[in-house]
């Protein structure tokens, strides 16, 4: 018998939290030393909590939102704290403070947030007595982001409501335009705002973090002014994805698929990010981003490296993230000539979407008539290291396909021969085994089975193997950004993006971007809304003897 | 017996089992009933819905009298889509004459998202009576769905005397019981024998009226999560908790004893003395920590449908005070405050529902090992019951 006890079971997710907390601990890294008092916060021995679901709860903090009047604090941040504060997960001593440009009372603030609140958290309908208790510590500073002022008022609120909750550790969360990142950063450092001796003060970056290489450079280059990198905490929702941490689980807490996770026994990957809506009024953002910088360069690259990574050698932050930050250093480039060759752009006209008629990109709004943007891209990369040279990794992602799919499947290499002779012409198909992050969660694993009959003739069908979440877990996961701001305010950037991810993603994306500038566009629109991406895709994976899978 | 019904009929049949009815079957034919049931329905694609079969587990119901097996059946159905299992559930009746039994099947199914599959879980239900319930061992093994962990879910005082719970534990991950309903007099002397029982078989123990603790537990930990609270665990010298009476039944101190002994044990405070209950039903006990002596109190509370916790408070000396209430107006709700010097104090209020049955079983279920802290938490309260008689 061991002496931990087993968890005690309360939320599925928090299975994660306890898995991913175990090793937990100071970087033994010199160079990290001398910030270890912002990064990890002293681990205070609690006798209480051996056998407990979650390891602790974080010490009382002041949460400042920059960009309060947005879409993102309104359905997202506050919606997620509140669902937080109500499964008693924040500590006492918490506040939050939302900074915005509009004039508004603290009372008006808190209204606002009670009926995003309403609307928005998972948890309905809104529990009025626990609401006031979380509504208390809600606070509002209206201040242009660019006025020194306005600092110095938010230093002074912060520490009146300091001195009442008698903690100072800060954690600012950048929800503005990107624009605003190194105005804000600027002046929280000259105010003064930045650190302090004996908190910590952390930041959190909402993305997009730059629009190519040398721009996500200079962000950082100007964030790392200002704070310190292990400060800094770069969001990307897709890793509080309970589905997208468990692509970590499923390779490295199960011994029988480690083995074969390698150019031996794997033909290709196909990485598959499908959207059924189009722009959705963001028309006038997706104009600059075009999906390679809205779905690619962040979401994607980020499951690429989860599924191709090593085995880190301890669940701390920064050993993960060491490991995938090889990986995406190990993705041989694709220089701009070769841009045009090695990628597949689309952009949707008109169509039908599950029996409803949608109009093309170019009429959406904010959009140019002639507009170039990319609403659909389909790429091969190639991982240069032991594990994957030799092996393609398909991408494709694009708007208004048939169906919302978020799916990164591996397709195994065919027997060494085939012993059975097939009566129809036709091959037997590969082993594929799917991870499903959205929406119908799950991982499935297909394989050949002989068909029943008494014919002498073997007939061989693919079958599959299911797990489904739902039938396995029927809890509702917690949103991605419950989980990221507890993390933050525990210090743990695990699912966090690393200065040199961020770039080291950009310095792919960004060569295959200036290749597209200087050829001609394809003729858009050149997919129909409601079907799989231009024909030049399906041609484009078929040209090595490959074909998509049908989603 | 299937063969003689036509196809139209068997197809009706398998339709209305699906929908929640029961059917009778012989007892031996069991398993073929229910291939055959998910057969058929594989094959039936009529209405465009395709229904899936799952199982995660074995659960192992027992239950005296009909009213607990339907209730019974409530609870697996509310936990069906969290731990799809294969369910059996045993109604005895060991006090009568004539030896019976009877069995039947019946299905639980999700309601399918739309365009998904329809997700049901199958149960048996076996009807014993008199000198058939004590072999009725023979017929459950060789239901139990192979590699997939047993748990035995017994809705009632085990006795210690029962040669099926002796049988069934031979082949039992982990036996669940809820001390709730055991009578408070006996509550002691029953758990210290379950405890033993279980560990001479190895199988892991799980109280649902432990289970009840569990928020409660983590918002007691949270206190002493960070540098100004946790100061103060080492020198807490009082622990007073209020137990409320649910029900209208007299306040029932086993839940309250359980979390002191889960203190104690985490703690390593010993008992030097007390258990006696002097005026108004309070009991008191002296305890000795590291540092000093603590004094631990139980008291009955106000009355709150459905939770017997209903206040705590811990002290270290003047200094520092934690509390956790119960919200007057607001009975979903509990109020966590500390008061420590310095303003490093705080109050908050936290959404605490009283779990149902399904919730706590759903918890329970999901762990396969043992869980030590509850066992020790036990061992430790059994003494505590034992002190106070």
């Amino acid at each position: 018998m061991t002496v931990t006890a087993p968890p005690r079971p309360r939320l599925a997710w928090q299975a994660y939290a306890d898995w991913f907390g175990t090793a937990r601990r100071a970087s033994d890294n010199p160079s990290d030393r001398h910030n270890d008092k912002m990064t990890t916060e002293e681990r205070v021995d609690n006798p209480l909590r051996a056998g407990m679901r979650s390891q602790r709860t974080p010490e009382p903090n002041t949460l400042v939102i920059f960009g309060a009047s947005g879409d993102l604090t309104q359905r997202k941040l506050v919606p997620a704290l509140y669902d937080l504060a109500l499964e008693g997960l924040l500590p006492g001593g918490f506040s939050v403070v939302g900074m915005a440009r509009r004039p508004k009372s603290h009372s008006e603030f808190r209204s606002e947030m009670k009926d995003a609140v309403a609307r928005h958290s998972r948890t309905k309908p809104l529990q009025p007595s626990a609401w006031d208790a979380f509504a208390a510590n809600l606070h509002y500073c209206s201040a242009q982001f660019t006025d020194p002022e306005g600092y110095a008022q938010l230093a002074s609120m912060l520490e009146k409501i300091e001195s009442e909750t008698g903690c100072r550790n800060r954690l600012y969360y950048l929800a503005t335009p990107p624009n605003y990142y190194s105005e804000i950063t600027g002046r929280l450092g000259e105010a003064g705002l930045a650190s302090s001796d004996d908190c910590w003060t952390r930041i959190i970056v909402e993305k997009p973090f730059g629009h190519d290489l040398a721009s996500a450079a200079e962000l950082n280059r100007t964030l790392l002014g200002v704070f310190a990198e292990d400060q800094i905490y770069r969001i990307d929702h897709y890793l509080g994805k309970d589905t997208v941490q468990n692509i970590l689980v499923f390779r490295f807490a199960n011994g029988i698929f480690e083995p074969i996770w390698n150019r031996r026994y794997i033909d290709h990957v196909q990485i598959t990010v499908a959207e059924s809506l189009g722009v959705e009024g963001r028309g006038g953002y997706y104009e600059q981003a075009g999906v390679i910088r809205d779905i690619i360069q962040n979401h994607v690259m980020q499951l690429l490296s989860l599924a191709a990574m090593e085995p880190p050698a301890t669940f701390e932050p920064d050993a993960v993230r060491d490991e995938k930050v090889k990986v995406l250093r190990a993705v041989r480039p694709i220089p701009p000539e070769e841009a045009q060759d090695s990628t597949v752009r689309g952009q949707y006209g008109s169509g039908v979407i599950s029996g409803r008629k949608v109009v093309g990109y170019r009429e959406e709004e904010r959009v140019a008539k002639d507009s170039a943007a990319e609403t659909y891209l389909a790429l091969k990369l190639l991982i240069d290291n032991w594990r994957w040279a030799g092996v393609p990794f398909y991408i494709r992602s694009g708007k208004s396909l048939p169906k919302r799919v978020t799916e990164i499947a591996i397709i195994f290499r065919q027997p060494p021969l085939s012993l059975f002779p097939s009566t129809d012409g036709s091959r037997i198909d590969p082993n594929v085994l799917s991870i499903i992050i959205q929406p119908d969660e799950g991982i499935s694993l297909k394989f050949g089975s002989k068909v029943p009959g008494p014919q002498a003739a073997l007939r061989i069908r693919p079958v599959e193997m299911d797990f489904r979440y739902g039938t396995s877990f029927g809890v509702a996961a917690p949103d991605a950004y419950e989980r990221l701001l507890l993390d933050a305010m525990l210090g743990d950037a695990t699912l966090f993006t690393r200065r040199d991810e961020v770039e080291a993603a950009w310095a792919f994306i960004t060569p295959i971007v200036e290749g597209w500038a200087k050829a001609q566009p394809p003729r858009y629109p050149n997919y129909e809304a409601g079907t799989w991406g231009p024909d030049e895709a399906d041609e484009f994976i078929e040209r090595d003897g490959r074909k998509w899978r049908r989603l | 017996m299937a063969e003689a019904v036509d196809g139209v009929e068997a197809l009706d049949e398998f339709r209305a089992i699906l929908g929640g009815e029961a059917r009778s079957v012989d007892v031996v034919a069991v398993e073929q009933e229910l291939t055959q049931l998910w057969k058929a329905a594989a094959e039936d694609t009529a209405e465009g819905r395709s229904v899936v079969r799952a199982c995660v587990l074995n659960l192992v119901a027992y239950a005296t009298g009909d009213d607990v097996a339907q209730h019974i059946n409530e609870v697996i159905s509310q936990i069906s889509s969290r731990h799809p299992s294969r369910s059996i559930v045993i109604v005895a009746d060991p006090q009568a004459k004539a030896a019976q039994l009877r069995a039947s099947i019946s299905a639980h199914c999700q309601i399918p998202t739309e365009g998904g599959k329809q997700v049901c879980s199958e149960q048996v239900t076996l009807h014993a009576s008199g000198a058939a319930v004590d072999e009725l061992h023979g017929t459950v093994l060789p239901l139990l769905i192979p590699d997939l962990p047993v748990f035995l879910w017994w809705h009632d005082e085990p006795s210690l005397r029962s040669h099926l719970l002796q049988e069934l534990l031979d082949s039992a991950d982990r036996l669940v019981i809820d001390s709730a309903d055991f009578p408070s007099q006996r509550a002691a002397g029953a758990l210290a024998d379950i405890q033993r029982l279980t560990r001479e078989n190895d199988v892991a123990l799980s109280d649902l009226n432990w289970s009840r603790l569990t928020h409660w537990r983590e918002l007691i930990a949270q206190f002493f999560d960070a540098p100004p609270g946790r100061q103060y665990l080492d020198r807490l010298d009082s622990v007073s908790v209020e137990i409320a009476s649910t029900h209208g039944r007299e306040a029932d101190l086993t839940e309250g004893l359980l979390l002191v002994g889960w203190l104690a044990s985490r703690m390593g405070w010993t008992l030097e003395d007390g258990g006696q209950q002097p005026r108004g039903g309070a009991v008191s006990f002296a305890l000795r920590g590291a540092v000093g002596p603590v004094a631990v109190e139980l008291r009955p509370g106000p009355a709150h449908p459905g939770e017997e916790l209903y206040s705590l408070s811990f002290r270290a000396g003047a200094e520092a005070t934690f509390s956790i209430s119960r919200k007057v107006d607001d009975e979903a709700c509990v109020v966590a405050t500390a008061e420590m010097p310095d303003g490093a104090g705080h109050s908050r209020v936290v959404r605490m529902d009283v779990p149902s049955e399904a919730t706590l079983l759903c918890d329970e279920l999901d762990m396969l090992g043992h869980d030590v802290v509850f066992e020790e938490a036990l061992a430790q309260a059994v003494q505590f019951m034992t002190a106070g008689r």
